[in-house]
């Protein structure tokens, strides 16, 4: 014997489909995610060199510095 | 590149292909005598010191007796060399040499701190960007938070109750007995590095006395292994770049300890955990990888760092060798426990994550934040200890 009505039913199958889409969707982000990494670790030999930059990045940093530290005393 | 490129920081970076194959038989030889000038500088610093120190050599560290001011001189030194690799194969050789094993290990703990100065820097070459630049900051300082939690709560536990320094002991001793009944009493790595050991012995013969002798042994051990460990890591990112992605490739969407594994095994194959965790920073700037993913990834680079120090030992022979053997341990040890501790347990998980991303935020607000924090971090504060330390 079925517990439910024709409407509780309905509603539930409803409920149950909202779900179902939520999940699917939450999936495909996971997926286009994936698919982003994939595409970024393909390009891993402009970043396996980043460690050699090291004085690029001080420079940048030192001249940002500079600028913020001049913006506040003006 | 693809539509995540970021912005700055990565404009000057090497757009070299991966060699061809019938190219890479040069780059492996390059790493074979690479390596066997890394166990011949240990070596030297090893004979150095002892030839130097003679039964002195507790005397000649009582400044770094104070476990505090031996951690901040880890600490400064790796931060100044840019390299733990450097550091720690120095420190072995130093205790193959005869530095107690007691003072070496706050040596260790700084430079496993030190040596997360790196990636720090790397991520400041995002500063124009702001977003990018807090993920990228945050990515990088999640490795400091961790290292530095690791040894506030593990300095204490060693200096109570010693399981770093015990453990070691025993397993070096078993593997050292083992490795000695193996080979009977031909000892390969004594016959394979005497040569190179004789020859820098035979450069500084012509130096007054043993003490002078063991100096210019030291800094030329010194001096070669800045050299190696640098030129090693060059040449090893351009051989292994290609198995580096196949390994982040097979890691994508596989969770923690996939991500640990893939940063323990890619730092063992470039032998550089700055390599690895520099690599991650401007790939967390994109925004691709999130912090979830960056923090396991990082911490798998502080176990595969610890390869450099136990291939460092492997030059060790004769009574120093369990003492060199054990120092690395130690190192090793002290990365997994640290592991085990603080990500092995949930509330203590979420710490290094929760600081970096709020001191991710403190810099995008202001950027003193950052001069501020890797001033006093790697040295202001260290000095400062090392000073009162002398009092």
């Amino acid at each position: 014997m079925n517990p439910y009505s024709k409407q509780e039913t309905e509603e539930r199958i409803k409920a149950l489909r909202e779900s179902l889409n939520q999940l699917e969707n939450q999936l495909a982000n996971h997926s286009d995610n994936d698919a982003s990494q994939h595409d970024l670790i393909e390009h891993l030999d402009e970043f396996i060199d980043a460690v050699d930059h090291k004085v690029l990045s001080l420079k940048t940093f030192w001249s940002s510095l500079k600028k913020d530290w001049q913006k506040s005393r003006n | 590149m693809s539509n995540h490129a970021p912005s700055v920081a990565q404009q000057p970076l090497s757009q070299e292909p991966t060699q061809p194959a019938s190219r890479q038989w040069l780059s492996w030889l390059t790493v074979v005598v690479l390596v066997y000038l890394l166990l011949a500088a240990v070596g030297a610093i090893g004979g150095g010191f002892k030839a130097a120190a003679g039964d002195n050599a507790k005397e000649l560290f009582s400044f770094a007796t104070n476990p505090f001011v031996g951690l901040m001189i880890g600490l400064v030194a790796t931060a100044l060399i840019q390299s733990s690799s450097t550091v720690t194969s120095i420190i072995v050789g130093l205790v193959a040499g005869g530095l107690p094993v007691q003072i070496a290990i706050p040596l260790i703990m700084g430079a496993n701190i030190g040596t997360s100065l790196t990636s720090t820097i790397v991520a400041l070459g995002h500063v124009r960007n702001g977003e990018e630049f807090r993920r990228a900051f945050a990515a990088a300082t999640v490795h400091d938070a961790f290292n530095i939690l690791a040894v506030i709560l593990l300095l204490p536990i060693e200096l109570l109750f010693h399981p770093l320094q015990r453990s070691s002991e025993v397993v070096a001793g078993l593997l050292v007995s083992d490795a000695s009944l193996d080979m009977g009493s031909v000892n390969v790595m004594k016959t394979l590095l005497s040569p190179a050991i004789d020859l820098l012995k035979f450069c500084v013969s012509w130096l007054p006395g043993s003490v002078w002798q063991g100096i210019a042994l030291i800094l030329i051990g010194i001096g070669m292994i800045l050299f190696v460990v640098s030129a090693i890591g060059r040449v090893l990112r351009k051989v292994m770049v290609g198995r580096a992605k196949d390994i982040m490739h097979a890691s994508v969407g596989r969770g923690p300890i996939s991500g640990m594994a893939s940063g323990t095994v890619i730092t063992v194959l470039v032998q550089s955990s700055s390599t690895t965790t520099s690599l991650i920073v401007p790939l967390a700037g994109t925004g691709v990888f999130s912090m979830r993913q960056v923090y396991p990834f990082t911490l798998g680079s502080n176990i595969g760092t610890c390869v450099t120090a136990l291939l460092a030992a492997t030059a060790i022979t004769g009574d120093n060798a369990v003492l060199a053997l054990q120092i690395a341990l130690v190192h090793l040890f002290f990365n997994l426990l640290g592991i085990a501790l603080i990500y092995g347990l949930p509330f203590l998980r979420q710490i290094p994550p929760r600081l970096a991303e709020g001191l991710a935020t403190l810099a995008q607000r202001n950027k003193l934040y950052v001069a501020g924090y890797i001033g006093g971090t790697f040295f202001v504060l260290p000095l400062a200890l090392i000073g009162i330390g002398q009092l």
